[in-house]
């Protein structure tokens, strides 16, 4: 790639950049959407504002307006998600562009090191120790392993998601539905799971650069990266 | 989950008598006409039961079943053939899971017990249907749901639900549900078999609508309800709600004290540096 220069060292590609700001965008919306179907008795008042405007042109409930809407357009959210999702992974196959999960290719051992050592550095203010710092890569292992954890999260909203829209024309149960539902939310609670960790992770001193290069031009320091990602710069033969 | 307030103790209950009940559908078809509900043409099924399940349109209907009960005359057993009509609409339970399940309070629970699906609200999504254990309410062909309101606009004025009160052969007992609760416990004591007394917290202990049997009727309880009152599916995401109401904001503020503090130790260390 032509962005290594002597001073930066590219980290979120433009493609990538659009990629995760459209996740962002979807997920955040789907959740919200889906939200006030799951926990309507907490976000009533939000889907009353939500309804509202409609309501009063309609003449309808606006509580009951609102969740329509909402149910509606997590549905109709829901298919350009996956859609987006399937070209993406489609992308990321088709050009070996899969970085994420390059840490799980780390002998066990050392994987488990790395985990309890930035668990320590991201909770405590612990510094890395040398030896894990010198092998982190652009992802580390936490992240391949969040990423896991998202990914499970994301087939099961997605799988849930699809049957439930079409359980008529699938011959679902009423029983099939539950269960769906069911996988549905958890489907959602481990993506919960996920955001927190990661809002925490970028949201946190150590990986201010990496923050800014996402929503900035997509580079980092290149000093930072050293001290961050050494073998990620290694590999891209920057040193 | 939505909150309602459950008029636990108070409100009225039905006692359904099986032995008593001929399988005359007059309860069937005065429940369709006090509401307004239409005919429908409907060809032979196999089953004297018709239509074959609930649906939008049929709020109650008879179920026939068949069974082999033994007797005995003298000294002499046998077994027969028994043929056992159960006339079956919502069982409004004393917490109703549908009631806690419909996202935008469609289903209200009337001072009397009544649980009732305000079509206004409604929105179609069949959380209703999902959340419960005997499967009663029915989409209708404007995508709404549907099923047995109690007759609320009757038993609110003074007068018993339709299908009580035109019931030739006093099938049910109609009153306060606590009479009608002690008087469903000794039938129970008699040893008839009773269902709905005592069920599952998930419908909060008790249905409305309990049915009694002798043993010669009881296998028509056994076909036709379940012997769990309990959704598992939907019990684990009302649990799994309540755990995130609560789990989630307290997992948030952890990580923002965390983060606030490591915020905190580098700036700290930048004015050292």
């Amino acid at each position: 790639m032509s962005s290594v220069n002597s001073k930066e060292i590219e980290v979120a590609s433009v493609g990538y950049k659009i990629a995760h700001h459209l996740n962002i965008v979807l997920f955040t919306l789907l959740a919200i959407t889906g939200s006030l179907l799951l926990f309507p008795d907490l976000l009533s008042w939000f889907v009353y504002a939500f309804g509202y405007p409609l309501a009063s042109l309609l003449g309808t409930p606006p509580v009951s307006t609102g969740a329509e809407l909402a149910r509606t357009s997590h549905r109709f959210l829901g298919i350009i998600w996956g859609v987006f999702l399937l070209v993406y992974a489609i992308y990321l196959i088709a050009f070996r562009r899969v970085e994420v999960l390059r840490p799980l290719g780390k002998p066990l051992r050392r994987q488990v090191a790395e985990a309890a050592a930035l668990v320590k550095h991201y909770t405590l203010g612990t510094p890395l120790p040398k030896d894990v710092a010198e092998q982190l890569d652009r992802h580390n292992v936490l992240v391949a392993y969040m990423t896991m954890l998202l990914f499970i999260g994301v087939a099961m909203l997605s799988g849930s998601g699809v049957a439930i829209v079409y359980k008529d024309y699938l011959g679902l149960t009423t029983n099939d539905v539950r269960f769906l539902l069911l996988v549905h939310d958890l489907g959602f609670y481990l993506s919960l799971l996920f955001v927190f960790a990661h809002l925490y992770a970028t949201l946190h001193p150590s990986n201010r650069p990496l923050l800014l290069a996402m929503f900035g031009y997509g580079k980092v320091s290149l000093e930072w990266a050293r001290s961050h990602m050494a073998r990620y710069v290694y590999r891209r033969g920057a040193t | 989950m939505v909150s309602v307030n459950f008029p636990k103790d108070k409100g009225y209950a039905v006692l359904v008598d099986l032995d008593k009940c001929i399988g005359c559908r007059a309860c069937q078809v005065a429940c369709k006409d006090w509401n307004g509900r239409p005919a429908e043409v409907l060809s032979f099924a196999g089953s004297l039961t018709s239509p074959p399940d609930l649906t939008a349109n049929d709020w109650k209907v008879v179920f026939y079943y068949e069974g082999e009960v033994r007797k005995r005359v003298g000294r002499y057993s046998f077994s027969q053939v028994e043929v056992a009509p159960l006339p079956y609409n919502c069982l409004h339970c004393v917490e109703a899971p549908c009631a806690r399940a419909c996202p935008v309070g469609a289903i209200e629970v009337a001072e009397s017990g009544a649980v009732v699906i305000v079509k206004d609200k409604c929105i179609g999504c069949g959380y209703c249907l999902n959340a419960c254990p005997f499967d009663v309410p029915r989409r209708g062909s404007d995508g709404k749901y549907y099923k047995c309101t109690f007759c609320v606009d009757r038993i609110e004025n003074g007068m018993a639900p339709a299908c009580v009160e035109v019931c030739p052969t006093g099938v049910f007992k109609f009153g306060p549900v606590g009479e009608v609760a002690a008087q469903a416990k000794a039938e129970a004591e008699k040893g008839r078999k009773v269902y709905g007394l005592n069920a599952d917290p998930y419908v909060g202990g008790q249905t409305r609508w309990m049915f009694v049997a002798s043993e010669r009727r009881a296998f028509a309880i056994d076909k036709k309800l379940p012997s769990k009152q309990t959704v598992d599916a939907m019990s684990v995401r009302e649990s799994l709600a309540k755990v995130a109401t609560i789990g989630a904001p307290i997992l948030a503020a952890g990580l923002l004290v965390l983060g606030l503090a490591s915020w905190r130790k580098a700036r700290q260390e930048e004015k050292k540096e």
